[in-house]
């Protein structure tokens, strides 16, 4: 009513008729009195139906409903505005940047007050709800997440808010630009941007949101009504349970959705790549995040754009499930009820786990929007966007995208969640999440914003900024360390993985914890861009965050769904792979929580869900679920899902899949390697490239899951991975925390990671040597600069997974957009990212490669624009970074600047110094190794950059490792800025360590002093011994006794023996006079 | 074995027989050693001395030791030193005494008395024979070592041991040295003269008719050597740097022989310098050379040809050269001729 009293509607009078003919009088008549509603309509029938015809044709409804949806926040008409005119106009471009500015121009707003953001989130809903008709669902949520926005947003708004505002407006107009095919560059630096600021990251989300929508004016449609009550079929249902999640958690959570939505939808419409990046981010964020996030990121993987929403609302379900327990048995259905569930919890425990659900939907959506390119991305942003209550996205996503097979897949693989293990693992991961919802809350925004920089930006969220969310994250990490540390505990293998994830997740949950720094640093590798998103979604919280992740999963899958008909599809499919390992991820993560069951389930249903996606989605989980195997129950799941999987895969992907279940089961390493080999196999010849790599990170993450810790590693990896991120981002503590905990997990899945990225055999063999070692020579091997594409694309697999999936969408948007000559760049680094996946397998290698990949991805794309995008992407990571430690920043900048400069041009060279750095981290520490597996990721193209920034942050765990990696990596890779900064710090260390060798070289021989020198004298042969033996008459004086008393003493005990005798004590016996002294002849 | 002549000093055992003579002075300045830590004790000796000395020793109250001593032990100090104190010195010089009660070369035992072949140094056969030297103050013991006293007819005849352990011209004697040029009625300047133990041998060797320029910078030994002076006419005590005879010329005139124990790097370089101020042409040196005090790296008979190629170069002739070993450690004597008289040519 209030909205109502505010502006005057069209809708009035029906609304009042309405009310009259209900016989709402009292209603009706304060209803009259405060909008001033003219009675003279009262007489008229009024039905819904009329009043929603109405409404759709007036024009005015716009107004009303942003009005409505601006409760809080005034900006909510020009979103309405946007939305509509996208959905009106597909006019992507104008249309998106319209939307976009109006979007910046709110979350701005909302930057500014918290509250604001929260309303701007609200209003997105709004909005969203009221083309759907359904207003009240809107109205509530809206009202819901006003309040729960304003409480989350407060945290956000803080951080994001301010830097957002101006950033917002830039990223906004960045985003403009990179809505245009090229554009896309520009837009991943502004989310670059607002991912270095929490709050930004919203505003830019949904900008990115009512871009994408705006994109896909269909898509707009029903990804609005999706969004706001998630698709009015489903709507109802998932508007409640979106509400309730909204306002439950909130809007943390839905900020943080919005925000990878947004930027998620903006890289999409943008990027593709950088939407599939941060989709993969987000999806391994949610994974971080619980198991709903990944089942969300599963079934959205499977489901891809359309499905990916099916997919995500089962995540987001599933995550429900786990706290409400309904699991449910249909998709929609179940997702309502996990929603509800999932709502609730999340409210209660952790309004993230919403979030991250939510965001997972935006990143699915974003994914899917990728994945579809333009419309579906946009309609998966937009849905995302509102989603960003969580589940609303995911039922959007599933209402608004046909959810064609994915949609099924999502329903299957809630249900398998569900039924198998899903209430479990989401129960765990709940709990988790409730522990760590405090820290958590700020994880998942860090998740979130991992996508981007979100891992970083993440663990800032609760601070402020990125830095500040580091700190949080660091803080936060621990507790949810602790808590992957408890589900590693089940096994041990799985425990170091574990304790990766949880060091990512920590943040959230200590499984969702993982997942989300996976995710984190999957959207943080997934594009600058994504960053900013990722680093609004912090902001916003954690939630967000691992919504994204699992919006990405969905999205991923989708994409993998669609991908399979079409090129851009392919792209999507890798995309869904991506996701897929996100959603992987994510069960490996539950795994760690103890909940194999859920981890299986999860794999299962992405295996299920993104039948084509599955199969790089299959190798993650495979990663994840061979984590889950080793930890034991996780096994069985991970076979259901590979059976699933490869079903559902029946095309060349599905293949992939159907081999990575098959690995997974045999060995989880092998099946990742598979599920990799046969993504890159599916990928057209671009993608063949990237599917060798895939194969050869796939490779890799064999041998690591093979060995018994190896699985784990594997697992840890793609969680370290994100660690990577988060600690570089985070940098001391996080990247200390993270990095040792998960150092091992970090490494290997920063040597999975960089060996999928780069080289990623080189990382890979440093921490998992063969494995890694074998992808980077793959990848160097292949051709150099096309192979540098290639190795972009290694690398971007080493970031892995997210990134692949981010990449693939950014890939193939640009790819169709673009180039097809780009498109090919694109799609190696499509199939790098797909790549990246297999050695994600690992799970936590996904969000590093995410990231790296979406970097990378973004470089390659519009290498220049989109490198510059990216450097500043980075930049912002880098900052972020820096935020957390000083020495993360100047990497960041470094990084940023390499990337601007350095750009593609050695992408051969990144790859260098990226292996360079990769093994050196390895070696020298798993935290570093990260780093310089996400450095050398992110060096391969401009991206590297970022991905250096994200692996410097967590380098800072160990700082001068990091750094060194860092400038390492700089100096290898041809890029001047990133070396320039590289080559400061390390000539820092230079310095430090020439100072030392100086001074010892510069020490002349010094001739002590001496002044007898006994080689320039010579001795006369009677004098040479001045012993008492060697004096004539010896025998037998007097003193004779006493030299054997005082020949053998020395010191103080001669001393001591001499005093003795000098007390007369002595009696030598007779004295003879003979002389015995040696004349000199003097005469 | 007895000696002929009974030793005089009740206590002969103690080298720092104090109660013997009674005299605090005496037993202050025989028993100083050169060292400072040493002239300490031998200060604090009367009454604190006795723990101070040892309880010095132990606390480390360092050279005041006695004083020290006293105040910083307070209560400690205080049972010790009436029981302590006494105790301490039974040990320690009681040994002897406990030993040989009095007349430790035999009170009341036959010892005989024979010069040794450098003038002015006799050797006491007994049970165990010793080095002697003829007591210029009867009844007197300057830092503790035993007297034996000698009746030929009515004369009493007191002789004091040398230790080689204590003096290093009694090792050089012991050893074996051709010449030490000291003999009755010689003027001596011995630079390095510390607490004037080994000054009062010389002092007893020299006689009434010799004299000794006893030159010590240390003004904690030249207190003792101060008050073994003040016993013997023969000694003129210098507490001066032997490196500016300059400052001591009006006191000194031509010496026979300088006998140098100076632990200095530049001891050579300080000999000459006397040598050419104060020794007469044709006289005599004997420098006691200590190894690590001019290069404790370098191997000791390569300093000790170092040292003697250096005094060559001094006007300073090396005559010969002999190890102190086992009295001390990395020694050698070196006796030689300053500027030598143009020998008397065949």
């Amino acid at each position: 009513m209030a909205e109502q009293s505010s502006v005057p509607s069209d809708l009035y009078k029906h609304v009042y008729s309405f009310l009259l003919q209900n016989k709402f009088t009292k209603a009706a008549q304060q209803f009259s009195k405060q909008a001033k509603v003219p009675p003279q309509d009262d007489t008229e029938d009024v039905g819904l139906l009329d009043i929603f015809n109405v409404y759709v044709k007036s024009p005015e409804a716009k107004k009303h409903k942003a009005i409505a949806s601006n409760l809080q926040a005034s900006d909510g008409p020009t979103a309405k505005k946007a939305k509509k005119a996208e959905s009106s106009s597909e006019e992507s471009s104008s249309d998106e940047e319209d939307d976009k500015a109006k979007p910046t121009a709110k979350a701005t707003p909302s930057a500014k007050a918290k509250a604001a953001k929260a309303t701007p989130s609200a209003k997105a809903k709004a909005a969203k709800a009221t083309p759907s008709a359904k207003a009240k669902a809107a109205k509530a949520t809206p009202s819901a997440k006003a309040k729960a926005a304003k409480a989350t947003p407060p945290a956000k708004a803080a951080e994001s808010s301010s830097s957002e505002e101006s950033s917002d407006e830039e990223e906004v107009t960045v985003k403009k630009p990179a809505a245009k095919p090229p554009v896309k560059p520009l837009a991943v630096t502004p989310a670059a941007k607002p991912p270095v600021k929490p709050l930004a990251v919203t505003p830019a989300a949904r900008k990115k949101d009512s871009s994408s929508s705006s994109e896909s004016s269909e898509d707009e449609a029903p990804t609005k009504v999706s969004a706001t009550t998630k698709a009015t079929p489903p709507a109802k249902a998932q508007p409640a349970k979106a509400t309730p999640p909204a306002k439950a958690q909130a809007a943390k959570a839905t900020p943080p959705a919005k925000a990878a939505e947004s930027s998620s939808s903006e890289e999409s419409s943008d990027e593709e790549e950088v939407t599939v990046k941060k989709p993969a981010a987000k999806a391994p964020v949610k994974p971080l995040a619980v198991t709903p996030a990944a089942r969300k990121k599963d079934s959205s993987s499977s489901s891809e754009s359309s499905e990916d929403e099916a997919p995500t609302k089962v995540p987001t379900t599933t995550k429900s499930t786990p706290l409400a327990k309904a699991q449910a048995a249909k998709a929609t259905p179940p997702a309502k009820a996990q929603a509800a569930k999932a709502t609730p919890p999340a409210k209660a425990q952790a309004a993230k786990a919403t979030p991250p659900a939510k965001a997972a939907e935006s990143s699915s959506s974003e994914e899917s929007s990728d994945e579809e390119e333009v419309t579906v991305k946009k309609p998966a942003a937009k849905p995302p966007v509102k989603p960003l209550a969580v589940t609303p996205a995911a039922r959007k996503k599933d209402s608004s995208s046909s959810s064609e097979s994915s949609e099924d897949e999502a329903p299957t693989k809630v249900p398998t969640t569900k039924g198998k293990a899903a209430s479990t693992t989401p129960r765990p991961a709940v709990p988790s999440k409730a522990a760590a919802k405090a820290a958590e809350t700020s994880s998942c925004s860090d998740d979130d914003s991992s996508e981007d920089e979100a891992p970083a930006k993440t663990l800032t969220k609760a601070p402020v900024t990125t830095p500040k969310a580091k700190p949080g994250l660091f803080s936060a990490v621990p507790p949810p360390e602790a808590a992957a540390k408890k589900t590693p505990t089940p096994t041990a293998t799985i425990a170091a993985p574990v304790k990766t994830k949880p060091a990512k997740t920590l943040t959230p949950k200590p499984a969702a914890a993982a997942k989300k720094p996976e995710s984190s640093s999957e959207s943080s590798d997934s594009s600058s861009e994504d960053e900013k998103e990722a680093k609004k979604p912090v902001a916003k919280v954690t939630p967000a965050k691992v919504t994204p992740a699992k919006a990405n999963v969905t999205k991923p899958t989708a994409p993998a769904q669609s991908s399979s008909s079409d090129d851009s599809s392919s792209e999507e499919e890798e995309k869904s792979s991506k996701t897929v390992k996100v959603a992987p991820v994510k069960a490996t993560v539950t795994l760690a929580q103890g909940k194999e069951v859920p981890a299986k389930t999860v794999s299962i249903a992405r295996v299920k869900a993104s039948v084509k996606v599955a199969e790089q989605d299959s190798k993650k989980p495979v990663a994840k679920v061979t984590l889950a195997k080793a930890a034991v129950a996780k096994k069985p799941p991970a076979k259901t899902a590979d059976s699933s999987s490869s079903e559902s895969d029946s095309s060349s992907e599905d293949e992939a899949p159907a081999k990575v279940v098959a690995t997974k089961k045999p060995a989880t390493a092998k099946a990742p390697a598979k599920a990799a080999a046969k993504s890159s196999s599916e990928s057209s010849s671009e993608d063949d490239e990237p599917t060798a790599k895939k194969a050869t990170p796939a490779p890799v993450a064999k041998p690591v899951t093979k060995a018994a810790t190896l699985a784990t590693p594997s697992a840890g990896s793609k969680p370290a991975t994100l660690c990577n991120e988060t600690c570089r981002q985070k940098p001391a503590a996080d990247s200390s925390s993270e990095s040792d905990s998960s150092d091992s997990e970090d490494e290997a899945a920063s040597n999975k990671k960089t060996a999928a990225a780069k080289k990623t055999a080189a990382p890979a063999a440093v921490k998992s040597p063969a494995a890694s070692k074998a992808p980077v020579k793959a990848a160097q091997s292949s051709s150099e600069e096309s192979s540098s594409e290639e190795e972009v694309a290694n690398k971007t697999a080493v970031k892995p997974v997210t990134s692949k999936a981010k990449t693939a969408p950014a890939a193939k948007p640009k790819a169709a957009k673009e180039d097809s000559s780009s498109s090919e760049d694109s799609s190696e680094e499509e199939h790098k990212k797909s790549t990246p996946k297999p050695a994600p397998v690992k799970t936590v290698t996904p969000a590093t490669a995410k990231k790296a990949a979406a970097s990378s991805s973004d470089s390659e794309d519009s290498s220049d624009s989109e490198m510059e995008t990216d450097a500043v992407k980075t930049a912002t990571a880098k900052p972020a970074l820096t935020n957390g430690k000083s020495t993360t920043p100047t990497a960041a900048t470094q990084s940023k600047a390499a990337e601007s400069s350095s750009s593609e041009d050695s992408s051969s060279d990144e790859e260098a110094s990226k292996k360079t750095p990769a093994t050196k981290p390895k070696p020298a520490a798993a935290a570093t190794p990260k780093a310089k597996q996400a450095s050398s990721s992110s060096e391969d193209s401009s991206d590297e950059e970022e991905a250096k920034v994200p692996a410097t942050a967590p380098t800072p765990v160990s700082n001068g490792t990091g750094n060194n990696k860092r400038k390492k990596k700089g100096k290898d890779s041809s890029e001047g800025e990133e070396e320039g900064e590289e080559v400061t710090t390390p000539k820092n260390k230079k310095a430090a360590m020439t100072p030392q060798t100086f001074p010892k070289v510069s020490k002349k021989i010094n001739v002590p002093f001496r002044r007898i020198r006994e080689e320039d004298i010579e001795v006369d042969n009677r004098l040479a011994d001045n012993s008492f033996d060697a004096k004539h008459g010896a025998d037998g004086d007097w003193g004779q006794k006493a030299n054997e008393m005082l020949r053998f003493t020395k010191g103080k005990s001669f001393r001591h023996e001499k005093t003795k005798k000098k007390r007369g004590s002595y009696r030598g016996g007779a004295i003879s006079q003979s002389v015995n002294s040696i004349k000199f002849d003097s005469d | 074995m007895r000696p002929e002549f009974s030793p005089r000093g009740g206590d002969r055992g103690g080298f720092r027989g104090r109660g013997s003579s009674g005299d605090r002075g005496g037993g202050r300045g025989g028993f100083g050693d050169r060292g400072g830590g040493r002239g300490g004790f031998g200060g604090g000796r009367g009454g604190r001395g006795g723990f101070g000395d040892r309880g010095g020793g132990r606390g480390g109250f360092g050279d005041r030791g006695g004083r020290g001593g006293f105040r910083g032990r307070g209560g400690g100090g205080g049972f010790r030193s009436p029981g302590g104190d006494g105790g301490f010195r039974g040990r320690g010089r009681g040994t002897p005494r406990g030993r040989g009660g009095r007349g430790g070369f035999g009170a009341g035992r036959k010892v005989t008395v024979e010069p040794h072949r450098h003038e002015g140094v006799f050797i006491c056969r007994g049970k165990e024979d010793a080095l002697v030297t003829k007591n210029m103050v009867i009844g007197e013991s300057v830092y503790g070592e035993k007297r034996m006293s000698v009746e030929q007819g009515e004369t009493k005849i007191e002789y004091r041991a040398w230790n080689p352990f204590r003096s290093k011209l009694a090792a050089a004697i012991l050893g074996g040295v051709d010449q030490i040029h000291i003999k009755p009625g010689a003027k001596v300047m011995y630079l390095g003269a510390a607490s004037g133990t080994t000054v009062s041998h010389v002092s007893d060797i020299v006689g009434p008719e010799g004299l000794v320029y006893a030159v010590e910078f240390s003004h904690r030994s030249g207190r003792d050597l101060l008050n073994v002076a003040k016993k013997r006419t023969n000694i003129i005590p210098i507490i001066e740097d032997a490196r500016h005879p300059h400052k001591y010329r009006m006191l000194v005139g031509m010496v026979d022989v300088i006998f140098a124990d100076v632990a200095q790097p530049d001891q050579t370089r300080i000999v000459a310098l006397n040598a050419h101020n104060f020794l007469k042409n044709g006289g005599h040196f004997v420098i006691s050379i200590k190894a690590n005090c001019i290069d404790s790296t370098a191997a000791p008979e390569a300093v000790f040809a170092a040292e003697v190629k250096k005094m060559g170069s001094e006007n300073m002739k090396p005559q010969e050269q002999l190890t102190l070993e086992p009295y001390e450690r990395d020694h050698a004597i070196v006796v030689g001729i300053y500027r030598p008289p143009p020998k008397n040519k065949k």
